[in-house]
């Protein structure tokens, strides 16, 4: 599978950065502080979760990444590209592609195919290069099949994974899903992360994802928990999970890292790391 | 309720699917005018029954498929009919008691009803052969020559665009409103007027509450697609008008309104 | 007498058209007073169709549905099972439409016909005990509030009715770690303190089992599985039921039963599964 990237934007900076970002907002006649003082570095190809109670900041944090929101203080850099530089506005956004909590509310286009072209006609491209984009990316999250159909017949799975086509079709270097699982039922949130998982291991595409279900970013490179609008954990999840400050704010571990916790607690020999189904199989069935 | 909303697009690739949407929609057009146009003689409107069959046959969205669409207008149809015959003044052929069918009443109802079927086959030709989107973008580019009058053209496309894509979804959430609040004891479908007008209050402040919802929603999904507003740019059309679309057009003008041209010019 | 009985209930949604549909077949089960059943299924399994049968919304197309006795196809006792069956739908916030979450909640018991003082304190008990505080919220307008909060106001609005029957269609979908528990808790202390009939759809398997005597399972409109919890877990492969997904947990006692160790399936909480495994641990001296 080609990867179709439009280099722009420095290569040797393939990262996003936060820079000290602070985020207010007024509410009620007093100063709110949605983020405060964060600093960040996600480099390119990791599968990030971002995980917190809600009120933490994780919708402000992920509207920050693609210039969406600006920062009341401190900087965003794509790339080396400010957020806040009405020049990179168009570069910023299409290297970072959003996928957002409601199904419906992000499909405009009574058709799949053309819900898919959209970004890409907005980006002025041939309609040479825009057919070919609705191709790749339709294949890329599995709905060629769908490809003539209305978006409104599609079940919720199908409908994320159009929407994550929809912004494919910029061809971005980085995916932000903002609770992308929680208005699914299983099957359709199950659909969702393998499509995700492909997306990373095919094209390289780094991944960010937040959400309030542990079990979906137990697999994830890095864990990052928000809690009142600072980083209070940073690492990988077995880390995360084991650590007595995650269940301290309220958070509950996945079931399986619950499992390693418990039986390390019990003095077993088991592996610290284990957190995800598949680990704890290989671990126990050799 | 998902899949029975008649005239729907049918994908395909016939001669007609092919066609620029400009011309279906100017035809469509002709076929209208064609269908209003008084004084037209029965041999006329079965003629152009006959011809736009042929052009759904050639479509291959079904010829039957559309035909069985009309069994959902009978109602219509029949009350027009009704209304015709009983209530036109002319020659009486048949008279109960105080009312009196005349011969001019039975030609007008049945004229009436094949302008109908005439109205109701040429729009779903229309809709049936040509997706909602480039029915929009057709209809962009007919009316762009408003754009020299300030008229938001691309603007008002993409409403309707939007618009159709959100029907259906509209239609679902009213139904599962509608079903909540009858499980809390509203009642819809009986008790006293005012009643019923509040209850309707029930089912309309909520989905307005999750329209405005979601258009906020959209707003940040398209500006997060590079979406900037208006039509800035040329867009490159996929709208090609080649000599197909011209012969379309000609003949189409030709069959519908010559009659019309000629009953006038008589 | 069961308190909702279902006999070879059978619906058939569209019958003649060409998008006919059977979303129930032959569905037979019990549900005694003060019971608490949970229903699990994966798309198209019938959960939403049977449970909108318990409110006479829906009738069986064949079969017959009977609610404290009386059969619900007969138009003058239907009429009003909705004071006695309270239904939640998915997402009930977005059912709202009064200005002010008093009102909200004091719909269903002005269509009742209950006088105004027994309205308001019914509603301030009401808000008290999904952890609301009526003096605080109640006056305010119910849009203004967040997600969570709005969902507490709506399920409160159908509690209010004190139904002897509560069902609940997925009521934790989209909450928050502490959203989640403010609605169990309430549903829990419903269920005790007034001995209400509890049914409910969830996809949160692990959640679900821990609070339900009972299980239903559905697929494709055919009951898979009905009974005591513990039975029907144990019973319950994962390879039958397609679209059900099985918390990590349970799939991993079923996995290592296949593999061949002796397992007790028969568990649900993690802290089981963890004694399950020690024992292997120690057993096979991995």
């Amino acid at each position: 599978m080609p990867r179709l990237y439009l280099k722009r934007g420095s290569r040797v900076n393939e990262k996003i950065e936060l820079f000290n970002v602070t985020k207010t907002y007024q509410r009620a006649g007093s100063l709110v502080y949605a983020l405060n003082n964060i600093s960040l570095t996600i480099p390119r190809g990791q599968f990030v979760g971002i995980v917190g109670m809600n009120g933490s900041g994780k919708t402000t944090l992920a509207r920050l990444l693609n210039g969406l929101i600006l920062p009341s203080s401190g900087e965003v850099l794509v790339n080396g590209l400010d957020t806040t530089d009405p020049r990179y506005r168009k570069d910023i956004r299409r290297l970072v592609g959003m996928v957002f909590q409601n199904p419906d509310n992000q499909i405009i286009n009574p058709i799949v195919e053309e819900e898919v072209a959209f970004a890409a006609q907005n980006l002025h491209l041939s309609a040479l290069e825009v057919s070919r984009r609705v191709t790749w990316a339709l294949q890329a999250v599995g709905l060629t099949d769908l490809r003539h159909h209305a978006p409104h017949l599609l079940s919720g799975g199908q409908k994320q994974r159009l929407a994550v086509a929809a912004a494919l079709a910029m061809c971005p270097a980085y995916l932000v899903l903002d609770e992308p699982t929680s208005m699914l039922d299983q099957s359709g949130r199950r659909e969702l992360i393998a499509c995700l998982g492909e997306l990373r291991r095919d094209h390289g595409i780094t991944i960010i994802m937040i959400t309030h279900s542990m079990e979906e970013v137990a697999p994830a490179d890095r864990l990052i928990v928000l809690h009142q609008g600072t980083i209070h954990l940073d690492g990988p999840p077995w880390e995360v999970f084991s650590s007595p400050d995650f269940e301290y704010i309220g958070m509950t571990p996945p079931p399986i890292a619950r499992l390693t916790n418990i039986l390390i607690g019990q003095e077993h020999k088991i592996n610290k790391r284990i957190v995800t189904f598949e680990q704890m199989v290989e671990f126990l069935c050799p | 309720m998902k899949g029975m909303i008649t005239g729907q697009y049918i994908n395909g690739d016939s001669i007609i699917h092919r066609l620029d949407p400009r011309t279906k929609l100017l035809g469509c057009f002709a076929i209208i005018i064609a269908a209003a146009w008084p004084g037209q003689q029965i041999p006329i409107l079965l003629f152009n029954i006959g011809f736009i069959l042929l052009i759904i046959y050639l479509s291959q969205v079904g010829v039957v498929r559309v035909l069985r669409g009309l069994r959902t207008l009978r109602m219509l149809f029949l009350l027009t009919f009704i209304c015709q015959v009983f209530f036109t003044p002319g020659d009486s052929i048949w008279n109960w008691g105080g009312i009196a069918v005349s011969r001019q009443g039975i030609y007008l109802g049945i004229t009436t009803f094949l302008r109908l079927v005439i109205l109701y086959l040429g729009s779903s030709l229309l809709t049936m052969t040509t997706s909602t989107l480039k029915l929009t973008e057709g209809l962009e580019s007919l009316l762009s020559p408003l754009n020299y009058f300030r008229f938001p053209v691309h603007q008002s496309a993409m409403i309707i665009n939007i618009s159709l894509r959100f029907v259906p979804t509209i239609i679902e959430e009213a139904e599962v409103i509608t079903r909540a609040q009858k499980s809390r004891g509203a009642r819809f479908d009986s008790g006293p007027l005012a009643l019923r007008l509040k209850t309707v209050l029930a089912l309309m402040i909520p989905l307005l509450a999750a329209t405005l919802q979601r258009a906020t929603d959209l707003a940040l999904a398209m500006e997060s697609r590079c979406y900037a507003g208006g039509q800035s740019y040329s867009r490159e059309s996929s709208m090609v008008f080649t000599w197909k679309d011209g012969i379309a057009l000609g003949i189409l003008v030709t069959i519908f309104l010559l009659p019309v041209w000629y009953g006038y010019v008589n | 007498m069961p308190i909702i009985e279902t006999k070879d209930l059978t619906h058939v949604y569209l019958t003649g058209t060409p998008y006919e549909k059977k979303a129930l077949d032959k569905v037979s089960i019990s549900i005694n007073q003060g019971e608490f059943v949970g229903i699990i299924g994966g798309n198209g399994s019938g959960k939403s169709t049977l449970i909108q049968h318990f409110n006479g919304l829906l009738l069986p197309t064949s079969g017959s549905v009977l609610v404290g006795g009386e059969d619900t196809s007969v138009k003058r006792y239907s009429k009003e099972l909705w004071k006695k069956v309270g239904l939640v739908f998915q997402f009930p916030e977005q059912q709202i439409f009064k200005s002010t979450v008093f009102e909200e909640v004091a719909y269903g018991l002005k269509n009742m016909g209950m006088n105004l003082p027994e309205i308001k304190n019914r509603v301030e008990e009401t808000l008290a005990q999904v952890g609301l505080n009526p003096r605080e919220v109640a006056h305010l307008s119910p849009l203004s509030l967040s997600g969570g909060t709005r969902r507490q106001v709506a399920i409160a609005s159908i509690m209010a009715m004190r139904p002897a029957v509560l069902v609940l269609d997925e009521p934790t979908a989209g909450l928050d770690p502490s959203g989640c528990n403010h609605v169990i808790k309430a549903i829990k202390e419903m269920q005790q303190e007034y001995n209400t009939t509890v049914v409910m759809i969830s996809h949160y398997v692990s959640q679900l089992i821990l609070l339900v005597d009972k299980l239903v399972i559905l697929e494709q409109g055919r009951l898979m599985a009905w009974g005591n919890k513990r039975e029907v877990i144990q019973h319950m492969n994962s390879h039958n039921l397609s679209d059900l997904i099985l918390p990590d947990y349970l799939r991993l006692m079923h996995h290592l039963a296949d593999y061949g160790y002796q397992v007790n399936t028969g568990i649900f909480s993690v802290e089981e599964a963890a004694r399950e495994i020690g024992r292997i641990l120690k057993e096979s001296h991995l």
